[in-house]
């Protein structure tokens, strides 16, 4: 039988020579020898002279070298140290990211008043029964990410005027003439505008209430940049509230999506995926798995993890909602692609039988199309189990008509003073030029953002707002649950935070946390009884970050939803769209543009297309040889096209990417930002002039593209067949009927193995207590990256830029491969067929998988190094000790896991030399880096070193916090307990797929995992003896389609 | 005026009992919250210093007018009663206090004394050495000795000899002078690069002339009063100005006027709020991680072990190598606290073995302390 083939890249899928001469090239890039030689360089004849002068010149820097000063070095003590302060020691202070929509409780890692660190919020205030406690426990790559941009020196340093600097003796001048000019517009009957992002804070929102009291006259419109408008709407005309509801997708059994990518990016993705895995985790004691069916354009991080796909245009989405909920209702359904309608038919079967256990949610932003989805969730009786609109959700309040009346206000000269805060229209409204036209001309405009961005750099006041981990704040992305932010750094510029400029506006004494704590005593605390008295409440709060208050909102339900309008409206707007048509996305990094100035995120490659620093057009390679333009993943460059919709024609390179719809074409938003800062400046292109207007709310998607060749190359940064696995059997899944029949399937395939491992030349490593190990559950991991961002930050791995990634040089220790493969109705397919022909790549299937160093005991790379820089530690790991390591690179090229990264060049200017300093070598965009100056250094890890150039590096399982969890133990006279050391990218996983710890401790969680039925070692054919066990992958599909288990080992 | 030496009056007990009543308000030479005793037997008679140390507030209620004036001047603070000490008590105590130096033990340390007690095996090396160069050349010269006189005897003629000079001049001779050469250099090379970045006994000039002599070693204050976070940290700590002041908010005056000088210092970085720059003297390279908790706590690992004899030192200098060496040496030979810390339990096979034979030491190499991510990471 032939074997399941899977593949990262279409070119690695066909074998394209190119790439296969690339591949298997020891280096991506010819070693610069010939160019030597041919310079003549070496030909000249070298006099018994050149060689005593280089000699005495050697002879003499190392005298120098050697007669160099030990530098003095101060230790400078407190001058009254704080009572919670040890110096090298962590705090940890809970608090809360907030950045626009994205919000994520946390904990904040503080060493020596440096915030390093992001952590996932455990509190004991939320309960294992409460409602939000997946919001808990989990982080994304953006919080993860945030303490970096922390330290952006490209954050305003000051308040501004003009763009000229407000100095500290002249501010209260300046404050006195802005207040004085705002009373005069609002005496005289002006019109004042507060534009500002969706405001999560309660007390926050009391304050806008105070600032508009203040000014009569004046308005608050929330602006959103990417819009879920529809759906408040939609449940506004139904239930009376104009929020989205609470998802609750831990209760459903069957999950329907339509076009909404609920893991990635769609409203409260981190803790979606936390909800999501619990109902797809198995084990022999449970064999249940939620049904995953998702229908969307273009391949999303969502519709990779789904059981079952289909991809249909964007415009059908809606047609899709049409069609499930005329089949519910055993009516006939619209058409609209073979495999959609068969799996919508089986969608509805499915969701027939799980009333109250299912959930159909929908990304669309056509209030219409959410009603129809909200009629479906109304008639199978999920609200109240999988949707709680009396636990509704507050984030997302933007609403799309009022921005577009400012627009017009704004460009009759009807608006007097315009105040941002948080909000950026210039750069990511679909009119910003309209609003960069109309902006200089109001009379008074003040940004409070926390950014010099498109829209600040127009307004004539800046009074720049602080980081979130400088402030104080407050947070309720839920009805009843209430969220704290705390600062944890004295602020590091000249900033304040906006509600202190506001409350100086409207004329309100004392600081925003006196504010805050007014509005917690007269409004919070309230409405609990766990405390009497509220400092009390106040401090555990401030402990805990979160104080859950059980009430539910008082909401309308209807009896049945009307959708007879909804549905016309949604297919007079299918049948208008025509031609190629846009679908516009975020990436689950970078996000809608916010993110675009931290180096972490943007070289987070993408979840699916593992491209970074770019935005592209994804193009199915269908349409690529219809348009006939190329992507060439050797030269890691594409074509560049143009692309026209309506008058807004933009350049961009094209990606070819399996899973997307073949005449659909796809672009990330939040790109090409102009005032973002110095890393994120004229990355790719913005494409936020594409978004549309239908009336009502601000469309994704549109038809109607035209495409054209410019004949043009694009250079792009394509990571997936980087550190490729060359085809070797890597991966392994199973379905769940499969695994309910037999757990243990595929099993035999490692017992055989196991005597080929008893025969080694090498003697064994001793383990007197411990050997560390990791599971990685194949099953668990969605691929959102959060885990990579975690690791980058924890040990100090640098961040190298686009060009740098293109040679090959990324340095992240900790990869999320995404392999493709065809379900089974399409055969399996081996090397020697044309794949065009016989598949369809619209219908891949994707896994993801970890890969780290896999700690091996029987380590290839070790045997291979001459100075033995790379050993065998007694508690199984794989150390690599940087200082003894003289850059070979033989461990690298014997690493069968691709998994060790050389530093080939000055990453973090650790280097002293100036003349090894990166801004001296042209491949190197200092703009880029993120470690070279002071300020942003102070992110670093103080307990992991900064490697240098020439050394090679690897995942070290986090032996810094291996080695503090054991003092631990040891300094309380306490054994090791299971669950005391947890690596980095453990802690930052949403999904709880990685488990790490002793696999030499009985009953430990790891070992457990070591020993479960599905549980496969990466290349066990090789007898590595790796520390990492991967769980395989579950799919709860209806139909058979692996047959991985049961071939052949490849090898055997 | 000696005062005479009795069986119950010493200075030594003296000393005690002023440590033990006196010092919080008077110093010898300086002045306190009370007058520098330095010179009192000279100023004041036996008898009066013992009914005013015994009881002033009697003495001035009965008119003294010496008693008087010293209250008056001393700001009307009063001094204590001590009415449990003896004749004999109060005589030791002038008698220490008339002593000249403030009973300071002798210097033991200095940067010189810790230079090690390696002189020993390097002269025997050296004796050994000339020994056996004797013996060569004895053996050389009887060797030639021989053969001449085999010459003498066979017939054979004997080249001729050639002169010190010219073979001091040889080829042969020049290409062993520059191997040796190239040896030397090269070892000397090595040696310095080796040393690079080392710095043994390096005594740097502090901000504050700060006697660990005195604090540790007169005063006996534990090491982890001031270095509080050795117990609870990786870095053992340099004291926060606030931790000085728990003491020297009392303790105004130094033993000298520079030693008071040196007090002002403390006062005025808390006045001011600036903290003091102390220079670090114990410098590990960045690529290695050190945890006192480790070794102090866990460990019970003495701070001389590593620091040398600080509470002799007047002014601190870096007693060890710190080298990897040294390090790897002591984790090879130091025992862990096995038994008593249940942490260890895990280590079942030394358990098993040591419960065969209890002599065995289990060593911080035996659990893995000579490894290279112990400390490198």
């Amino acid at each position: 039988m032939k074997e399941k083939k899977y593949w990262k890249g279409l070119e690695e899928l066909k074998e394209d020579p190119d790439f296969i001469a690339q591949r298997d090239r020891e280096f991506a890039e010819e070693l610069p020898v010939e160019e030597l030689w041919g310079s003549g360089a070496w030909k000249q004849p070298q006099s018994r002279r050149d060689f005593l002068r280089l000699m005495g010149f050697g002879v003499s820097a190392a005298a120098m070298a050697a007669s160099c000063r030990i530098p003095v070095k101060h230790a400078i003590p407190y001058v009254i140290k704080p009572e919670e302060v040890i110096p090298g020691k962590a705090l940890w202070y809970a608090s809360t990211f907030v950045d626009g929509n994205d919000f994520c409780p946390v904990l904040v890692k503080v060493r020596d008043g440096r915030p390093i660190k992001i952590e996932p919020s455990t509190t004991a205030n939320i309960s294992a029964q409460s409602p939000y406690r997946f919001l808990f426990g989990g982080t994304s790559a953006r919080a993860q990410a945030s303490v970096l941009s922390l330290y952006d020196l490209t954050r305003p340093h000051f308040p501004t005027v003009q763009g000229n600097e407000v100095r500290k003796e002249n501010q209260a001048d300046v404050e006195q003439e802005l207040k004085s000019k705002l009373q005069q517009i609002s005496a005289r009957g002006g019109n004042i505008v507060l534009v500002t992002g969706t405001i999560l804070s309660p007390s926050t929102q009391a304050l806008i209430r105070d600032f508009l009291k203040a000014f009569p006259g004046s308005r608050h419109v929330i602006y959103d940049a990417v819009s879920h408008a529809a759906l408040a709407a939609a449940h506004e005309k139904w239930f009376g509230v104009y929020a989205a509801p609470g998802y609750h997708f831990e209760q459903a059994e069957v999950i329907v999506s339509l076009g909404s990518d609920f893991l990635g990016t769609w409203l409260s993705p981190t803790e979606f995926a936390r909800q999501y895995v619990q109902n797809r985790k198995v084990s022999p004691e449970r064999t249940q798995m939620s049904r995953h069916y998702q229908f969307e354009a273009c391949l999303s991080l969502t519709g990779a993890n789904a059981d079952e796909r289909a991809v249909l245009k964007p415009s059908q989405e809606a047609v899709a909602a049409v069609a499930l909920y005329r089949l519910l209702r055993g009516e006939p359904a619209p058409s609209i692609n073979a495999r959609a309608d068969a799996l919508l038919s089986r969608a509805a079967a499915d969701l027939k039988a799980h009333r109250g256990r299912s959930l159909v949610v929908s990304g669309s932003n056509d209030q219409a199309v959410q009603e129809i989805v909200a009629a479906i969730n109304l008639m199978l009786g999920n609200y109240g189990s999988t949707l709680r609109m009396d636990l509704y959700m507050r984030a997302h309040q933007g609403n799309d008509a009022p921005v577009e009346t400012l627009l017009r206000e704004l460009k009759s000269g009807a608006v007097h003073a315009l105040i941002f805060y948080g909000a950026n229209p210039v750069y990511d409204h679909p009119r910003g030029v309209e609003f960069a036209e109309a902006i200089p001309k109001v009379e008074l405009t003040l940004s409070l953002n926390d950014r010099i961005d498109e829209t600040t750099v127009l307004c004539t006041y800046h009074f720049p707002d602080h980081h979130y981990l400088e402030s104080w704040n407050d947070c309720s992305p839920y009805h009843g649950l209430y969220l704290m932010t705390q600062p944890v750094i004295w602020p590091l510029f000249r900033t304040r935070q906006a509600q202190e400029t506001l409350m100086m506006l409207c004329g309100i004494n004392g600081d925003f946390y006196s504010y805050m704590q007014r509005y917690w005593e007269q409004n919070i605390f309230p409405l609990q009884s766990s405390f009497t008295s509220f400092q009390a409440f106040w401090d555990n709060a401030v402990k805990e970050g979160a104080v859950e208050v059980r009430t539910t909102a008082a909401v309308r339900m209807p009896e049945a939803i009307d959708v007879s309008g909804a549905t016309e409206a949604v297919m007079a707007a299918a049948q208008q769209a025509n031609g190629f048509e846009l679908y516009l996305y975020e990436k689950v990094g970078s996000g809608n543009g916010r993110y675009a100035n931290n180096p972490w995120l943007m070289e987070l490659p993408d979840p699916i297309s593992k491209v970074v620093w770019d935005n592209y057009l994804c193009i199915s390679p269908k349409l690529a040889k219809e348009l006939q333009v190329e992507m060439d993943v050797a030269e890691q460059r594409s074509d560049l096209v143009s692309v026209t919709l309506g008058e807004t024609t933009l350049t961009l390179p094209v990606f070819i990417q399996p899973g997307q719809e073949d005449h659909t074409v796809a672009v990330a938003l939040g790109y090409g930002r102009t005032h973002a800062g110095r890393s994120g400046n004229n990355v790719g292109v913005n494409v936020y002039p594409w978004v549309t207007f239908n009336g009502q709310h601000r469309q994704y998607h549109a038809s109607g593209v035209v495409i054209s060749k410019t004949g043009k190359k694009h250079e792009l940064a394509m990571t997936q067949t980087h550190f490729s696995f060359e085809g070797r059997d890597v991966i392994q899944e199973t379905t769940l009927n499969r695994y309910r029949n037999n757990p243990h399937a595929g099993k035999e395939k490692k017992e055989h193995l196991k005597e080929i491992w008893a025969q080694t030349l090498y003697p064994e490593h001793p383990l007197p207590a411990i050997r560390w190990g990791m599971s990685i559950d194949l099953n668990s991991c969605i691929g959102c990256g959060a885990c990579a961002v975690s690791c980058q930050a924890e040990n100090n791995v640098p961040v190298v830029g686009k060009t740098e990634v293109r040679r090959i040089h990324e340095m992240t220790w900790l990869r999320i491969d995404r392999y493709y493969s065809f379900p089974s109705e399409k055969g399996f397919v081996t090397k020697e067929e044309d794949y065009d022909e016989i598949v369809d790549y619209q219908q891949v299937q994707v896994v993801f998988q970890p890969m780290l160093c896999q700690h091996c005991d029987n380590a290839p790379c070790e045997n291979v190094c001459p100075v033995n820089a790379t050993n065998h530690s007694s508690e199984g790991l794989n150390q690599m000790a940087y200082n003894r390591c003289i850059g070979t690179r033989y461990c690298a090229n014997n690493c069968p896991y691709k998994v060790r990264r050389f530093n080939w060049l000055d990453y973090t200017t650790a280097d002293v030399f100036p003349w090894n300093e990166p801004w001296k070598i042209p491949t190197l965009n200092i703009e880029d880096l993120q470690m070279h100056d002071a300020v942003t250094r102070m992110v670093l890890n103080p307990d992991v070193t900064v490697r240098t150039r020439g050394v090679m590096e690897k995942c070290s399982f986090c032996v810094q916090r291996l080695q503090e969890a054991k003092l631990e133990a040891k300094m309380q006279g306490r054994p090791l307990r299971d669950g005391d050391a947890r690596t980095a990218c453990q802690t930052a996983c949403p999904t709880d797929a990685i488990q790490f710890g002793n696999l030499r401790e009985e009953g430990s969680r790891v070992k457990k995992d070591h020993e479960d039925a599905r549980a496969y070692y990466v290349l066990a054919e090789l007898n590595t003896q790796p520390g990492i066990a991967y769980l395989k992958k579950v799919r709860n599909t209806t139909e058979e389609n692996i047959s991985a288990e049961q071939a052949q080992p490849a090898h055997g | 005026m000696t005062l005479p030496a009795r069986a119950e009056v010493s200075a030594e007990k003296g000393q005690k009992l002023f440590k033990q009543y006196c010092a919080s308000c008077h110093g010898i030479t300086n002045k306190m919250v009370g007058p520098a005793l330095k010179g009192i037997t000279q100023k004041r008679s036996e008898k009066w210093l013992i009914e005013w140390i015994r009881n002033n507030a009697a003495l001035r209620a009965a008119g003294d007018k010496d008693a008087i004036a010293i209250w008056e001047e001393y700001g009307r603070n009063e001094m204590p009663a001590f009415l449990s000490l003896t004749d004999d008590d109060i005589r030791s105590i002038l008698a220490y206090v008339e002593q000249d130096a403030p009973a300071a033990a002798a210097p033991t340390g200095g940067p010189g004394a810790a230079a090690p007690a390696r002189e020993q095996p390097t002269m025997l090396l050296y004796v050994i050495i000339a020994v056996l160069l004797a013996i060569f050349l004895t053996l050389v010269r009887a060797n030639m000795l021989l053969r001449r006189m085999t010459a003498e005897v066979t017939g054979e003629p004997m080249p001729e000899p050639v002169p010190w000079g010219q073979r001091l001049r040889s080829p042969k001779a020049i290409a062993f002078y520059s191997l040796v050469a190239v040896g030397l250099l090269g070892f000397t090379l090595a040696d310095s690069a080796i040393r690079l970045g080392r710095s043994k006994n390096y005594t740097p000039e502090q901000p504050i002339n700060f006697s660990h002599e005195l604090h540790a070693g007169i005063l006996k204050i534990d090491c982890r009063y001031c270095h509080s976070s050795a117990e609870k940290s990786k870095v053992a700590g340099i004291p926060t100005v606030n931790t000085c002041m728990n003491c020297h908010a009392a303790v105004q005056q130094g033993r000298t006027p520079e030693g008071t000088a040196e007090i002002q210092k403390i006062y005025a970085a808390y006045e001011n709020n600036r903290p003091i720059q102390w220079v670090k003297i114990h410098n590990l390279p960045d690529h290695v991680y050190f945890s006192h908790a480790q070794h102090v706590t866990v460990g019970k690992i003495a701070c001389q072990t590593c620091h040398g004899p600080v509470e002799s030192m007047k002014k601190v200098y870096q007693y060890a190598s710190l080298s990897m060496g040294w390090c790897l040496n002591c984790h090879r030979q130091t025992e862990v606290q096995f038994q008593d810390n249940a942490y260890y339990t895990m280590f079942t096979e030394l358990h098993e073995k040591l419960k065969k034979d209890s002599t065995l030491k289990v060593t911080a190499q035996m659990t893995g302390g000579d490894e290279c991510q112990r400390c490198h990471y």
